[in-house]
């Protein structure tokens, strides 16, 4: 369980964990739009993870 | 039918939506609307068999980009105006079950980018002054479905309550200089006793004149106007605050926490506003376990909020509550 500091900041072992997961990079975000029967426009949204992300993702247990 | 009809009274618009009537409301768990369509099952908003985020316009809209024209002739006294705008549904995930607080945050990260990808679009459209990201979630807070997912209404006007802060803000910075948000976020820093938790960045904290007792902020604790202002290494520790605020509302009680998640920013209507700071708020209609704080006679007929509790004491209560979800703990 992470513990916690003064004023709220998480402890330095919870910053580790979290900074694990903080790569440098912007999720590459690629869309796609398409239009529905009705005429409405529904958007898919994908991201090219980042093999620090897709690590930090299998690692970290509250996912 | 839709449209705007003016009060000329509070000098703002009310939004009749009358086929909203009709919308779904609380289908069972394998009648979900917006889950993917399955081989051979009824068709859903989303055709495709998965995804990462969705975002489609409201089957059941309050604006539209292209509305009707009234159905009731306004006057110089009550003029009506057609329902201009665009109401969209962000899905969070193509899983019926669970809730944003149990995302992993490189998945928050990725969903703080479609939200700044949305924010930037809709701005762009000339007939939008305000965009507006919320979730409402719980059905103790009212939504129709359960799945989780946000929205976005885009404006064409600025909304009464936005228009109220906008204007207290432009005010202060004409009398002052400076920014009204980041002058409370200063005093907030400072104090330390109403804040939940921060990192490098960000932080939550309940402000001192709360109207709802478990209500919290977010801020970035630089000057952003916007989500289009906030770099890389921002929105990584946005994302970390908001997976530590969900987390510990869930962990509060062992309940998933309902609440209204809003997002304020700069107005995109092409007029200056100085001082205006990004921030979230988290409203959760809880002032107990097992007891809402109902906005009875005196907040929703004087508009005066009684908040039943301290903000320092709630601020305590949550900053000692574990800020890992305790369902994946």
């Amino acid at each position: 369980m992470h513990e916690e500091t003064k004023a709220g900041f998480l402890s330095e072992e919870a910053q580790a964990i979290e900074l694990a997961q903080k790569p440098d990079l912007a999720p590459a975000l690629r869309q796609e739009t398409v239009s529905k029967e009705d005429g409405r426009y529904l958007i898919y949204y994908t991201f090219e993870l980042e093999a620090p992300v897709q690590q930090a993702e299998e690692q970290v247990k509250n996912v | 039918m839709s449209e705007l009809r003016w009060n000329p009274i509070l000098r703002e618009w009310t939004v009749t939506a009358t086929h909203r009537q009709a919308r779904t409301f609380l289908p069972p768990d394998d009648y979900c609307p917006l889950e993917p369509t399955k081989p051979g099952g009824f068709p859903t908003e989303v055709p495709a068999a998965d995804y990462d985020f969705v975002v489609f316009e409201n089957r059941f809209p309050s604006f539209r980009p292209d509305p009707a024209a009234p159905a009731i002739e306004g006057d110089a006294l009550e003029p009506v105006a057609p329902s201009k705008g665009v109401c969209e549904v962000v899905l969070y995930t193509s899983q019926h079950g669970g809730t944003l607080a149990e995302a992993s945050i490189p998945r928050l990260r990725r969903l703080i980018e479609v939200w700044t990808e949305r924010y930037r679009t809709l701005a762009a459209l000339d007939y939008i002054d305000y965009v507006y990201i919320f979730e409402n979630k719980g059905k103790d807070i009212g939504v129709t479905l359960t799945h989780p997912h946000g929205q976005i209404y885009a404006f064409s006007f600025i909304p009464p309550f936005v228009n109220r802060w906008l204007q207290s803000a432009k005010d202060y910075y004409a009398e002052t200089g400076r920014s009204v948000f980041m002058d409370m976020l200063q005093k907030e820093l400072h104090d330390e006793k109403r804040i939940i938790a921060q990192n490098a960045r960000f932080v939550a904290f309940i402000p001192f004149f709360a109207r709802f007792p478990y209500e919290v902020h977010i801020y970035p604790k630089a000057f952003r106007p916007s989500l289009t202002d906030l770099d890389n290494a921002e929105k990584w520790d946005m994302a970390e605050i908001l997976k530590v605020v969900m987390s510990k509302y869930d962990n509060l009680w062992q309940i998933s926490m309902p609440y209204i998640m809003l997002m304020h920013q700069q107005p995109t209507d092409g007029k200056a506003w100085p001082g205006v700071q990004f921030h979230f708020e988290f409203l959760p209609p809880l002032r107990a376990k097992d007891r809402l704080k109902y906005l009875a006679g005196c907040e929703s007929g004087a508009g005066t909020f009684i908040n039943d509790t301290l903000p320092e004491e709630k601020a305590a209560e949550l900053r000692a509550v574990a800020p890992q979800l305790w369902r994946l703990a």
